[in-house]
């Protein structure tokens, strides 16, 4: 739990966003803070966290005098700010999380584990082994992959391994080690943790970011592409950030149709519709161009009526149609957070 | 008689053939006999003693499904596993963690598989007994069968539905598979699954296992155990097994031993993903693991005959339980020890885990009526919302948790006694389960109050940390796939 210490910062934030982007709940308030916070690139990361759990280390850092919590918000003191910069060099820091979208990197790293077992075990003329326990519909997935494949399986895997785990190495070492010594397959049941750990001198805890980085750098090096691996688990990887309904709404909005008519052809509500907008407007901003979206004349108001720091503005009702007034207050809120975060300004806090 | 001589021979050739065996353990053969003449089986065997190989040999002489019904979810997989490994047959788990749409897929399969394991839960659900119905089920084998006893410290009130999946699956013989059972317990099992006594053979041996030796450790608080432990781990070299009732705590204990001792120290519960499990289990098994630090999830299915000790941390709530840890020490008949670790008032956590408070019976009528969610129930809810639907009165509910609960309580004061005992607790052990005293000369604590590791034949070996081998990912990238 120590590494959470590194998502909060000296200015306040939201501790139910932190979890939520954790737990990868994926409403817009989650991700647009997340995104201010710079914390998208650990949206899912901890899906079972239990509120609990997150709740109880939020008090005992308090009472640790690390963070201050007031109104669901929590920022770290002097002190806490020295353990996180301390924890953060002292441990390893995640790098690919800025891939998360491409994959629920355990049911990836299941998936690859059971095909590599099966293949090492072939490969020794072995027929008696238990397969690694994953689901029902991925062990289905490998069986049928592994038949579709021609004898020179083995070599072609070495092939493909090789040279993701040279990339790999060349990103980080120690990656490349891990990855290869967690294989588990003819005779081999991989390093222990403890092993690992001190083979690759880090503290235990870090093995979790640095199996995450590796299975995140994976999904991307296989992303649309072809190949043994990639047969296996293109099913798996997302074609975009967005999820599949967000896309389809994003996409008819680009072909112009309005955001009322996207509503009834769909049979979503129009709150759904510009949920959907908002978070394309968050995590693909070239899909959305938004001055298309705005009316002028709202952008000439809230130019007026919202100034100073994006991160700051209180939504204010000013018309009988507050949903939508919303709706157009947030899309320019994201616009101008992330132009103030593209600039390289001091508004979202140490994350840059 | 000539019959059964012709059998005994196939028998030991097809464990020679299959198996790769030379001779049976005690009360396999006598099981297997059975089983395979159609009679109907109630076989009482100590952990230990090969329970699996008794419905995976008759794979090989029975025409149809076998279905094993099992309590635990964690045992089930390593069961398929163990078929797996052994490489003739295929073999299915089907329980609460096959997502629904994978089980209706797998549901139209069963026939491909030889074995399928299951949960009474799993079982009584109408479209699972419904696909089950169209194969012909060759044995049913009802593992952990005390869980159907109310008289039993595991009872799970959805093992008493078996009955009923029984009758309409009409397997061709019935193998019930339990640990310990006293006598009572035994009766009992049998009036639940509505089989006649008199149609049941009963097939029992010893809970004595000669070649463990017993101890208790006395201390004065829970840091004192674990100091206790730190220094003695090292003496008594591995692999061995520490038993703790929480898995915050094995965790915590595996992490401080392993940075406090040579050894190499993990952790395993049933929360850990599957695949972590997997992997520490197989770890474990080709000894790159000296010491588990475990709950009650670990053991069951693990097939690893040179454990040197298990060892308590917590006290467990009855001897049955404790019996059947124990066990999993020694298997391969060489010196083993059996050691409990007891601080005064340790019996709480065990009279706390047991206790059930049953809301009042208005509460429950609410509950059966739908009108308040069963989460009010508190942590038995399962248990206590089974009964209110399977036709029991939240009166009879009362007394029958009350009954339990007293149950429970002698259970724990049975196992405090044999932490108290002043004299010999072989004896002791053996009198609880109704079986004669047995003398012998390496026997507990008792009778060698200052016993010493080297002493029982437990000397450290050399732990698996000391052994470092270099690594090259590239290299074992291609002796991965022998290239």
């Amino acid at each position: 739990m120590s590494y959470l210490l590194t998502l909060f910062d000296k200015t306040p934030r939201r501790i139910r966003v932190v979890e939520g982007i954790l737990q990868a709940k994926r409403t817009v308030t989650n991700l647009f803070w997340g995104q201010c916070y710079g914390l998208l690139p650990y949206l899912g990361a901890d899906r079972h966290l239990k509120r609990a759990t997150y709740d109880t280390w939020l008090q005992s850092q308090a009472a640790k005098g690390n963070l201050l919590i007031d109104q669901q918000m929590a920022w770290l003191t002097p002190q806490g700010l020295s353990v996180k910069q301390a924890w953060q060099t002292e441990h390893y820091q995640p790098q690919f999380g800025q891939w998360t979208w491409l994959a629920n990197w355990q049911q990836l790293a299941n998936r690859v584990l059971l095909a590599l077992q099966l293949v090492s075990e072939y490969r020794h003329h072995n027929r008696r082994f238990a397969p690694l326990p994953v689901s029902f519909k991925d062990k289905v997935a490998v069986r049928q992959w592994f038949l579709q494949q021609s004898s020179l399986i083995g070599q072609e895997l070495l092939k493909e391994l090789t040279s993701y785990l040279t990339a790999l190495e060349k990103a980080d070492p120690r990656l490349a080690d891990l990855f290869v010594f967690q294989l588990i397959g003819h005779e081999t049941a991989g390093w222990t943790e403890a092993e690992a750990a001190r083979r690759l001198a880090v503290a235990r805890q870090d093995l979790f970011w640095m199996e995450r980085d590796m299975w995140l750098f994976l999904a991307h090096s296989l992303w649309q592409q072809t190949g043994t691996l990639a047969a296996l688990v293109q099913p798996l990887l997302a074609p975009s950030p967005l999820p599949k309904s967000v896309q389809t709404t994003v996409e008819a909005w680009q072909r112009g149709y309005s955001l009322a008519e996207i509503s009834r052809f769909r049979h979503l509500k129009i709150g759904t519709v510009r949920e959907h907008l908002l978070q394309a407007t968050i995590l693909v901003p070239e899909q959305v161009p938004v001055m298309k979206v705005l009316p002028p004349q709202i952008v000439a108001r809230f130019a007026e009526q919202y100034q100073g720091s994006a991160l700051t503005w209180q939504f204010q009702a000013q018309t009988n149609d507050p949903g939508l007034e919303f709706f157009y207050f947030r899309l320019l809120q994201i616009k101008a957070a992330q132009t103030v975060g593209k600039e390289g300004e001091d508004e979202f806090g140490s994350h840059r | 008689m000539e019959r059964k001589e012709k059998m005994n021979l196939d028998l030991t050739a097809s464990l020679r053939q299959h198996f790769g065996f030379t001779a049976f353990r005690p009360g396999q053969e006598a099981t297997l006999t059975r089983i395979l003449n159609g009679q109907d089986t109630l076989a009482i065997l100590p952990t230990g003693a090969g329970k699996s190989l008794l419905y995976q040999l008759p794979a090989y002489h029975l025409t149809g499904t076998i279905l094993v019904i099992s309590p635990l979810i964690a045992l089930m997989q390593d069961q398929a596993d163990r078929i797996a490994r052994q490489g003739d047959y295929r073999a299915v788990v089907l329980n609460s963690t096959v997502e629904m749409h994978d089980q209706a897929a797998l549901l139209e399969t069963l026939g491909d598989y030889r074995f399928i394991f299951t949960s009474p839960e799993t079982l009584a659900r109408g479209p699972v007994l419904g696909a089950l119905r169209q194969l012909k089920i060759a044995l049913l084998v009802v593992d952990e069968a005390h869980c159907i006893s109310e008289w039993g410290p595991n009872f799970r009130p959805e093992y008493l539905t078996l009955k009923n999946a029984r009758q309409a699956l009409k397997p061709g013989v019935t193998l019930l598979l339990t640990a310990t059972a006293p006598p009572q317990i035994a009766q009992d099992i049998l009036t639940k699954m509505a089989m006649a006594p008199e149609q049941v053979a009963t097939v029992r041996q010893s809970v004595n296992r000669a070649n463990l030796f017993l101890a208790v450790h006395p201390v004065a608080d829970p840091l004192a155990k674990q100091h206790y432990l730190q220094a003695l781990l090292p003496r008594l070299g591995g692999p061995g097994v520490i038993y703790f009732s929480s898995r915050k705590q094995a965790t915590a204990m595996a992490n401080w031993l392993e940075q406090t001792t040579s050894l190499q120290v993990a952790a395993y519960h049933a929360g850990l993903e599957p695949v972590v499990r997997y992997r520490l289990q197989t770890q474990f098994m080709q000894n790159q693991v000296d010491v588990i630090c475990a709950t009650s999830a670990f053991g069951m299915g693990i097939d690893k005959n040179d454990i040197r000790y298990v060892i308590h941390y917590h006290m467990p709530a009855g001897l049955a339980a404790y019996t059947q840890e124990i066990g999993r020490a020694g298997r391969d008949g060489q010196p083993a020890l059996a050691l409990l670790l007891y601080a005064p008032g340790d019996e709480s956590l065990p009279e706390l885990l047991t206790q059930t408070e049953l809301p009042a019976p208005a509460v429950l009528e609410e509950v059966m009526a739908g009108r308040v969610a069963p989460t009010v129930l508190g942590p038995k809810a399962d248990v206590i919302n089974f009964y209110l639907h399977h036709g029991v009165t939240p009166q009879q509910l009362q007394q029958l948790m009350a009954q339990q609960s007293r149950l429970a309580q002698q259970r724990i004061n049975e196992m405090l006694g044999y932490v108290m005992t002043t004299a010999c607790r072989r004896q002791y052990l053996l009198h609880a389960f109704g079986e004669k005293p047995i003398e012998q000369a390496l026997c507990c604590d008792r009778h060698q109050s200052n016993w010493q590791p080297q002493e029982l034949g437990l000397g450290a070996v050399k732990t698996f940390a000391t052994v470092e081998r270099s690594y090259n990912w590239r290299q074992q990238l291609a002796h991965f796939f022998a290239c």
